[in-house]
């Protein structure tokens, strides 16, 4: 079960900014470098 | 207990949490799973390594699919009580034992111990994985469910996107003999252990952003200015919760079944020959004018389609409604079939534009079904409902390249045939659509009586139930 903890106080949105951009970039890094790979091999179609 | 953070009790946000956070973490757990769509980058070098048949190394695939779709089914209700935390941590462990089991079969030439790692152990990690942000996404945006679940499931799209060239890059450090950008070139068995290796603690590490990350809504927490009557007041969206068990006793699961069930069997039917069946439309006196390198760029451009369908599709359906919105994958499909085998022949840049139309529709079917799940569901347990609809998917994925494959097979060799041996497979798939489009007409709000009492959606979230 839960432990009874002390309420903390809310946590302003503008605190979580470093967070919000730090959990963005490691999806959004490794996305962008897989659809850079791709679009480099759907170049072919429009070339070939 | 030391695993005690994973309890949902621990997961529920403070006030002034960022809803913005829980798209990444589901991303980076759909980001990882989604590499089982790129297992064709090592299938050649698995069929060297075991000395076996491309049917005996693709059963792996199968059986991850068909674990992906079971697991989903019974776990979902755990998913739903455990938390989202809980969950992401189990689909991380599974899914990064499946790759360790499935390299130490490789190290020791266990084919079979391949089977029970990546194909069980890791099905296992990615039913789990697919439906465990589900329901938290919706109830952090309740305002636009279908862009929040649009984002994770395209998330899976993206994860092969990732997967493909990683794996070559990878595995062409492992094995300097092996050449990335050489088709015919094939990596040692050792390079492919290597890559299990680092992809099993690799893609643990990123879902593990995703278990640190992840919280769920307080109970009553809304969006600032967000109006759930306004939503209720929408055509086919309800207030009501129904239960996962009664879920499936209502029509309104089986027509939706039936959706996703028709949509995938006919995306899979372009999906599974793409690459053969680009080359064969353009084929005149036993020559293709489409060459090897560009029909691999038009499999690329489908993938990224697929992926795009996902969010775009889904996130449109928050604006014209999830039926009328399955309306299109459906209607239009079935005229985009049509196209496709009587003009597709005609022109590459109509055969590739109506393909790329065809693969966002079934992308967009995967992604749009959640929030469809939850209008006429309800948030209760709507990830066990998904989960349970899932078997579709399972069942789709055999049924779609039975029909393809069967038709095909009868008129000749893929890679060697012409377009008109396509017809009858394209025909047979607008008929396919044509019945998803009918149990799609047929959905209804669900009946009352399945509902669930005021108070009891909370006892089962407190594990009272």
């Amino acid at each position: 079960m839960a432990e009874q903890t002390p309420e903390p106080a809310p946590q302003s949105t503008s605190n979580q900014v470093p967070r919000l951009v730090l959990t963005w970039a490691v999806v959004t890094v490794p996305l962008a470098y897989g659809l850079f790979q791709t679009v480099r091999s759907v170049i072919p179609l429009f070339t070939g | 207990m030391a695993l005690s953070f994973l309890d949902r009790e621990h997961t529920v946000a403070k006030p002034g949490y960022s809803r913005w956070l829980i798209p990444p973490a589901a991303l980076a757990i759909h980001l990882c799973i989604g590499q089982a769509y790129a297992t064709s980058v090592y299938k050649s070098a698995l069929v060297a390594h075991f000395e076996s048949s491309l049917t005996a190394i693709g059963v792996i695939f199968s059986i991850a699919i068909v674990m992906l779709g079971l697991s989903a089914a019974v776990l979902g209700t755990w998913v739903e009580r455990a938390g989202p935390r809980a969950a992401m941590f189990a689909s991380a462990c599974f899914w990064a034992s499946g790759f360790l089991v499935g390299a130490l079969g490789i190290a020791t030439s266990q084919l079979w111990l391949v089977y029970v790692g990546y194909g069980f152990i890791g099905g296992i990690g990615l039913g789990i994985g697919y439906i465990s942000p589900v329901s938290t996404l919706i109830k952090w945006f309740p305002d636009r469910p279908g862009l929040a679940t649009g984002m994770a499931i395209m998330g899976f799209g993206g994860g092969a996107l990732i997967a493909s060239p990683l794996s070559r890059q990878l595995m062409a450090g492992y094995d300097s003999g092996y050449d990335p950008t050489d088709p015919t070139s094939v990596a040692s068995g050792s390079a492919v252990t290597s890559l299990f290796v680092t992809l099993g603690i690799a893609y643990f590490l990123v879902m593990m952003l995703g278990v640190f990350t992840v919280k769920v809504p307080p109970p009553g927490w809304k969006p600032a200015g967000f109006d759930a009557a306004a939503v209720a007041a929408k055509p086919m969206v309800s207030t009501a919760n129904v239960s996962a068990a009664n879920a499936i006793r209502t029509p309104q699961f089986w027509f939706l079944w039936t959706v996703l069930f028709c949509n995938v069997t006919a995306g899979i039917g372009i999906l599974e020959q793409a690459a053969p069946m680009i080359q064969d439309f353009f084929r005149e006196d036993g020559m293709s004018s489409v060459a090897p390198a560009t029909a691999a760029g038009f499999v690329a451009f489908l993938s990224l389609f697929n992926m795009a369908g996902r969010f775009v599709w889904s996130s449109t359906s928050d604006y014209i409604g999830r039926k009328p919105t399955y309306v299109m994958y459906l209607g239009v499909g079935m005229i985009m079939y049509v196209l496709l085998a009587t003009v597709g022949h005609t022109s590459t840049v109509i055969f590739v534009l109506v393909a790329a139309v065809i693969l966002s529709f079934y992308g967009g079917g995967f992604a749009t079904v959640p929030a469809y799940l939850r209008d006429l569901f309800g948030t209760f347990q709507v990830g066990a409902i998904h989960g349970r609809l899932l078997t579709a998917w399972s069942a789709a994925g055999i049924a779609g390249p039975l029909i393809i494959n069967g038709f095909l097979d009868a008129q000749g060799t893929p890679g060697e045939l012409v377009a008109a041996d396509y017809r009858p497979a394209l025909f047979t798939m607008v008929a396919v659509l044509a019945v998803g489009f009918v149990a799609n007409a047929l959905v209804r709000p669900v009946a009352a009586r399945f509902h669930e009492r005021p108070g009891q959606t909370d006892e089962f979230a407190e594990g009272k139930v």
